[in-house]
């Protein structure tokens, strides 16, 4: 089946499917999208189609219901996260993107992907899935909404590990490594052998005994005083 | 941005600090062009029983100086209720020639000793921090 010969049936399409989810699902949001779904599977092998779709539609559609019925998963709120800012067109972000967009519900992935990165205009895309243009607008913004959220727990989770990382690097440092420096009328002196002369010296100066000397010229202080 | 301000935090805490006398060690007394200061940390020290080794050595150059020194080794003295190994020394009036060594309080299982030299002029301070048990086995060990 041609794009166009789609694009042709998919009005009427859509509305057979609605009825048929609705038998599941009633007249909810759900079955709405349950259709965006349906529609969506059928965009995308609709070079393996042959007229008429209406039977094979109404399968997966019938497919869907039950598969959605089976989960009932319980969803988050997403409404509460802003939805203001535009995807960056750094590299690096796109491809943890592009991994993150593979984790979304399947109408939100092929529309972004429409969108994106095969360069539809919202209408176009209604358009081929028999949608309004306004719920493929919500269905992007969700999407963005969803994929700003997952990255930003793939970023504090990343940030997490490095900050764990650093601190036990730093306290398997601190046990075990060394380190020795020295500090002659601010001159630094980093070979171990200097240093280690300097602190031997040092602490043979502080715990030798009293020479005579010393007792004696403590003497003459107390004295002298 | 907090692991980054704790990291930076734990890395500028020094094992002396809290001591009175931990001023002379950053600089802060004696500037750092007029002192030798040594440093010594981690394996090299286990000869020692010792996992840091920190000393100061420099002359004063005024009575001033030395005043204020005897006067900070005196307060860390007083108020860690220390136990003074020897006692070659005057709580009233710096001596000309006088030794001071303590053993402060541990913390984090370390035992840990403070040392003040005086030599006319000459000033050395040290601050050790490990398992090594007495000055005595110090004494010992340099032999």
């Amino acid at each position: 089946m041609t794009t166009e010969e789609f694009q042709q049936q998919a009005e009427a399409l859509r509305l057979q499917l609605i009825g048929i989810a609705q038998k599941y699902l009633g007249a909810t949001d759900e079955a709405e999208d349950i259709v965006q779904d349906a529609m969506i599977k059928l965009w995308l092998m609709r070079d393996q189609l042959m007229a008429p779709v209406s039977g094979f539609a109404s399968v997966v559609t019938r497919n869907l219901c039950i598969d959605h019925l089976r989960k009932q998963h319980t969803t988050v709120d997403i409404s509460k996260f802003p939805d203001t800012e535009e995807w960056s067109d750094d590299g690096e972000q796109i491809e943890q993107m592009l991994q993150v967009i593979d984790t979304l519900p399947s109408a939100q992935r092929t529309i972004l992907r429409m969108h994106h990165l095969q360069g539809m205009k919202t209408s176009e895309i209604a358009l081929l899935l028999g949608s309004s243009e306004v719920s493929v607008r919500q269905k992007l913004s969700r999407a963005r909404r969803m994929i700003r959220k997952r990255l930003l727990a793939i970023f504090a989770a990343a940030s997490l590990l490095i900050g764990v990382s650093m601190m036990a690097v730093y306290f398997t440092r601190l046990s075990t490594s060394d380190d020795y420096v020295i500090y002659v009328y601010g001159k630094k002196y980093t070979d171990q052998q200097t240093v280690m002369a300097e602190m031997k010296r040092t602490m043979g100066e502080m715990t030798e005994e009293n020479t005579q000397g010393e007792i004696e010229q403590q003497l003459n202080d107390l004295f002298s005083n | 941005m907090i692991i980054t301000a704790c990291f930076s935090m734990l890395m500028s805490v020094e094992a002396q600090s809290g001591l009175h006398i931990a001023p002379l060690f950053e600089g802060k007394i004696i500037p750092q062009q007029r002192m030798v200061e040594t440093r010594v940390k981690g394996k090299m020290l286990s000869k020692y029983q010792l996992t840091l080794f920190r000393s100061v050595r420099f002359n004063a150059n005024t009575k001033q100086e030395i005043a204020h020194i005897h006067d900070l080794i005196e307060l860390d003295k007083k108020q860690n209720q220390v136990h003074p190994y020897s006692e070659n020394y005057s709580s009233k009036k710096s001596r000309s020639k006088e030794t001071l060594m303590l053993q402060l309080p541990k913390t984090d299982k370390h035992n840990r000793f403070l040392c003040y030299k005086r030599n006319n002029d000459e000033i050395t301070v040290i601050y050790m921090e490990g398992t090594l048990s007495s000055l005595d086995t110090l004494r010992e060990l340099i032999k």
